[in-house]
């Protein structure tokens, strides 16, 4: 009987891990086109969507860099 | 900017102005004092407060202020040591890409950063559980789903939403610089701002004078491309942004409203997403055009 409940603990959990799978197969570098309002013929533009990989990257990146930064206040937020 | 989300040069050129002026006064913060000590209950022991950082900030940033607002939320997260992670609009991302490339000479790799994307990246990102604090400024519909994936994993969050901002213009002031003044702030950036006024509340006595003045100055206003000299008005932002303004519009005279000034959409032999400067009369508080 508690069956589904763990189903649907499993897939609230996995939730923001499908969706970054999602952007993996579907959405990997889309590219932007920025086009100037006034003229909209004219691409001012072109700029490509972040991947899921690459996001993970920067988030890495950051956690590190804050971690590490020799900036004002910087400590270990995990401390 | 103004290539990208339509306001004029010296739109932008205040913008920019506006936004290192607040960076300064941000910046005279790192000298603040950043706790403070309390009486304690307990003799031989003291308590205090002190500010840390969160970590890893993510800002997402709306279209139209996107030099300012990336910048109002950076300069306090590095200041009190924190890493920041900006999306700015998918129209108007340029002015944060400049911002990293700038950055990424001064700062640690991964300090400031930037992810562009729509709103399903948005979305990922709020959701990352390495996301410690989340700093939105945009729509009350976005704003909430913001909200609510952030707070899944506990991360701190600050909304700033829209706005549907009043005045109410009374006998006692003088009327033109009233009227100057309402012109100005209703109709900067297209009156895209959460800050916009938006709608005028008039004394009985003063109305048929304070519709007459607006729409005399609306009229007066002549939209253009923002990047020529001495362009008024530019463009709405996009394609969109035009049909939510010229269908707002249609639905407040189906409620009954009446037009005074514009109400139009502009052709132009370029197909800008220009709009007369539109001033509506006879409008009730129940209807959508004051709610919206």
């Amino acid at each position: 009987m508690e069956m589904p409940f763990v189903k649907l603990q499993i897939l609230i959990n996995l939730t923001p891990h499908l969706r970054l799978l999602n952007l993996i197969t579907t959405e990997k570098h889309m590219s932007i086109e920025i086009k100037n309002p006034a003229n909209p013929k004219e691409t001012v533009a072109y700029h490509s969507e972040n991947t899921a990989e690459e996001i993970d990257t920067i988030i890495t990146n950051a956690k590190s860099a804050q971690k590490n930064g020799p900036l004002f206040l910087s400590q270990n937020v995990d401390a | 900017m103004t290539k990208e989300m339509g306001k004029t040069l010296g739109e932008s050129k205040g913008e920019i102005a506006k936004a290192v002026g607040e960076g300064r006064a941000t910046a005279d913060r790192a000298g603040a004092p950043i706790g403070e000590v309390l009486p304690s209950q307990i003799a031989g022991t003291i308590s205090y407060t002190f500010r840390r950082p969160r970590g890893v900030v993510l800002g997402i940033n709306p279209w139209n202020f996107p030099f300012s607002t990336p910048l109002r939320k950076a300069i306090p997260a590095l200041l009190y040591g924190n890493a920041i992670i900006q999306k700015p609009a998918t129209i108007s991302p340029g002015p944060l890409l400049m911002m990293r490339d700038i950055a990424s000479d001064f700062f640690p790799k991964g300090l400031f950063d930037v992810v562009v994307g729509g709103g399903a990246i948005g979305q990922s990102l709020c959701e990352h559980q390495d996301i410690n604090a989340v700093s939105f400024t945009g729509s009350v519909n976005v704003g909430r789903k913001v909200a609510i994936a952030a707070v899944s994993h506990f991360a701190e969050v600050s909304l700033e939403l829209g706005g549907k901002n009043p005045v109410i213009v009374n006998d006692s002031l003088n009327l033109d610089a009233a009227l100057d003044q309402i012109t100005a702030a209703g109709f900067a950036v297209c009156g895209q701002r959460c800050t916009a006024i938006s709608r005028v509340i008039v004394h009985k006595d003063l109305e048929t004078q304070v519709i007459e003045g607006l729409a005399k100055r609306a009229n007066a206003i002549i939209p253009s491309d923002g990047t020529k000299d001495g362009a008024q008005m530019g463009p709405l932002s996009s394609d969109a942004q035009l049909h939510d303004v010229s269908s707002f519009v249609e639905r407040a005279i189906n409620e009954g409203a009446k037009i005074a000034a514009g109400g139009t959409k502009i052709n132009s032999d370029i197909g800008g997403f220009f709009y007369s400067p539109t001033i509506l009369s006879g409008v009730t508080r129940n209807m959508e055009i004051a709610r919206n």
